[in-house]
């Protein structure tokens, strides 16, 4: 069996690689500390957001649908409310991390099953093509159709400065784009605190952020406590958010070097050979 | 077999005679093997649509069956579901359902995007959940209506291609335990199994309704069709129970299942493995003409 993106993110796998020295300097209280993502434009290219989920604290700020009709796609900006809940879910941790950051959903999903991948490279576009700044995909494609365009979009975020945070499948099999190198594509790792994540020197997945028993906004204003790596993308791309409102401007290779800095296994090392990481910042 | 030439033909009309009389022989013997091919021909379109159509779906039946409980087994879940997704109403219908309330959970659809099972189904993403107990609204839907009502929950997608067609779900671990990452790691495995074998079914199924409209057209009146068919059930009976427990079967499955995943890896992978095969498919000739040759293997 392979091993599941996870599993670097385990105590007993987890790698301890040495900062550059220069790059210690870059601490997450440099880096975030005092920040609340304030301002910054954050897309969720998902099912749509529930804008009255108190899980989004009221700040979604707009919104678009992507509709697909006869075989091209059109956005309908009346209306982006959520299909079924799972980007409410995402969007709920984002807000978790960065109560601040200002909330736009890109809906690709339907209320009748998953968006093609013409709707979503469509919910990528217009959210590259909008001054969104931060886009969490919780969702991919394993299309080798969709590889070409995708890559595209990715490398035009990635000169305009917009940062993808991309969630790995469980199962370790293609998906695009979370396997792009333009982007930050992250697994869950068993931690409990939004704001502890860990580097990975073994890409494609190059994160690990809590997806493990996390509470999430579910149905009716509720909320529910799951397991997904649909659950640690929201994680990153929340610290990213807050890394953005502090530090305005930053290139997308800056903010991956930041948050490599920042990864808690870049800044502790392991109480003794193969057991888990000492606490205390 | 030519009647005595009477006196007063010539030769020439006698030549004549015999070779209408040769023709008409070889047209008989022609219309009789033709006749013998078409019956044959007609025979074995009846049997294979009867016997694909009446084996496939309960020999893919036992084996979904086959693989949940594994699953369940293996994860030691209390009880276990496999829903399709019925895509003219948008909704997940029960195909294997396992544990004390499995009679009842099987009566009920749940509608696309409703609790976990319809929140995977639409999303695509796997995800265990581990407090359902405590949600009102999922105690007051399917699970209290047919008395159970899980604690925790795992759930994953069962996918074709990039297609979502059904959803996998185990409740409740043995030790009260959350579902952890690596229990999501290993449903995955038999839920690809699960989908190889739904791909499987639909595909033999949608041959099936081809042999039958080819038959249709083949057979002017119903009764000798319905007569074979009649006969031919009880051999298909048979022939699914064997299939479904024969490891020969499962063998197949298992290399059906690799080739699947290495053709979704693009051409490339598909180019080895089609050369790989080959290989081996020649080989395997080989070894069997030396061994019909009287050699055997080496």
């Amino acid at each position: 069996m392979k091993p599941a993106w996870h599993e670097p993110f385990t105590p007993e796998a987890l790698r301890y690689e040495p900062n550059l020295p220069v790059l210690d300097e870059i601490t997450p209280e440099w880096a975030w500390g005092g920040s609340t993502g304030r301002g910054v434009r954050v897309g969720i290219i998902d099912s749509g957001i529930n804008a009255d989920h108190p899980a989004v604290g009221g700040m979604v700020r707009g919104g678009v649908t992507v509709v697909e009709q006869g075989g091209t796609t059109s956005y309908d900006p009346s209306s982006y409310e959520d299909a079924f809940g799972h980007g409410t879910a995402c969007a709920g941790i984002v807000h978790r991390v960065a109560p601040e950051a200002e909330l736009y959903a890109v809906r690709v999903m339907g209320p009748s099953g998953g968006g093609t991948g013409a709707m979503f490279a469509a919910g990528l576009r217009w959210a590259i093509e909008n001054g969104l700044q931060v886009l969490n995909l919780s969702l991919g494609t394993t299309k080798r159709d969709w590889f070409a365009a995708l890559h595209d979009l990715a490398d035009a975020a990635y000169f305009r400065n917009v940062v993808l945070v991309t969630a790995a499948n469980n199962y370790p099999q293609v998906s695009f784009p979370s396997l792009y190198a333009s982007v930050i594509s992250v697994a869950c790792s068993d931690e409990q605190d939004p704001l502890r994540f860990y580097y990975n020197p073994a890409p494609p997945v190059e994160f690990g952020a809590p997806g493990i028993e996390v509470p999430v906004a579910w149905e009716g204003g509720g909320y529910a406590t799951m397991t997904g790596n649909s659950f640690a993308a929201p994680h990153i791309t929340g610290i990213v958010a807050l890394i953005l409102a502090k530090h305005p401007g930053l290139a997308p290779f800056v903010v991956k070097t930041i948050l490599r800095s920042t990864a808690w296994n870049a800044r502790h090392r392991p109480t003794r050979p193969g057991s888990a990481a000492d606490s205390g910042e | 077999m030519a009647a005595e030439a009477p006196e007063d033909m010539t030769r020439e009309q006698l030549l004549e005679r015999l070779r209408t009389t040769e023709a008409a022989l070889a047209e008989a013997r022609q219309a009789s093997v033709d006749g013998a091919f078409a019956t044959e021909l007609r025979q074995a379109l009846i049997r294979m649509g009867a016997s694909t159509q009446l084996a496939a779906p309960v020999a893919t039946n036992d084996l979904l069956d086959l693989i949940v409980r594994t699953a369940a087994q293996v994860l030691s879940a209390q009880a276990a579901s496999l829903f399709l997704i019925d895509r003219e109403t948008n909704e997940l219908v029960f195909e294997v359902a396992l544990g004390e309330s499995a009679a009842e959970a099987r009566k009920f659809r749940v509608p696309l995007g409703q609790g976990i099972a319809g929140w995977v189904a639409l999303s695509g993403q796997p995800v265990a959940r581990s407090d359902v107990a405590q949600d009102a609204r999922f105690a007051g839907g399917i699970a209290q209506r047919i008395g159970y009502v899980p604690k925790t929950v795992l759930c994953l997608p069962l996918r074709s291609g990039d297609d979502v067609i059904g959803v996998i779900e185990l409740f409740d671990k043995a030790n009260g335990q959350p579902f952890s990452a690596d229990n999501m790691q290993v449903l995955e495995q038999f839920g690809a199994a699960a989908a190889v074998a739904i791909e499987q079914a639909r595909l033999v199924r949608d041959l099936a309704q081809l042999f039958v409209v080819v038959l249709r057209g083949l057979l002017p009146g119903g009764s000798e069709e319905a007569a074979l068919r009649q006969a031919l059930e009880t051999r298909a009976g048979a022939f699914t129970e064997r299939a479904a427990q024969s490891q020969q079967y499962r063998d197949v499955l298992e290399i059906t299942q690799l080739v699947s995943e290495i053709s979704r890896q693009g051409p490339e992978a598909r180019q080895h493995c089609r050369q790989l095969l080959a290989s081996v498919a020649e080989y395997v000739r080989r070894v069997a003409d030396r061994t019909s040759a009287g050699g055997g293997p080496s």
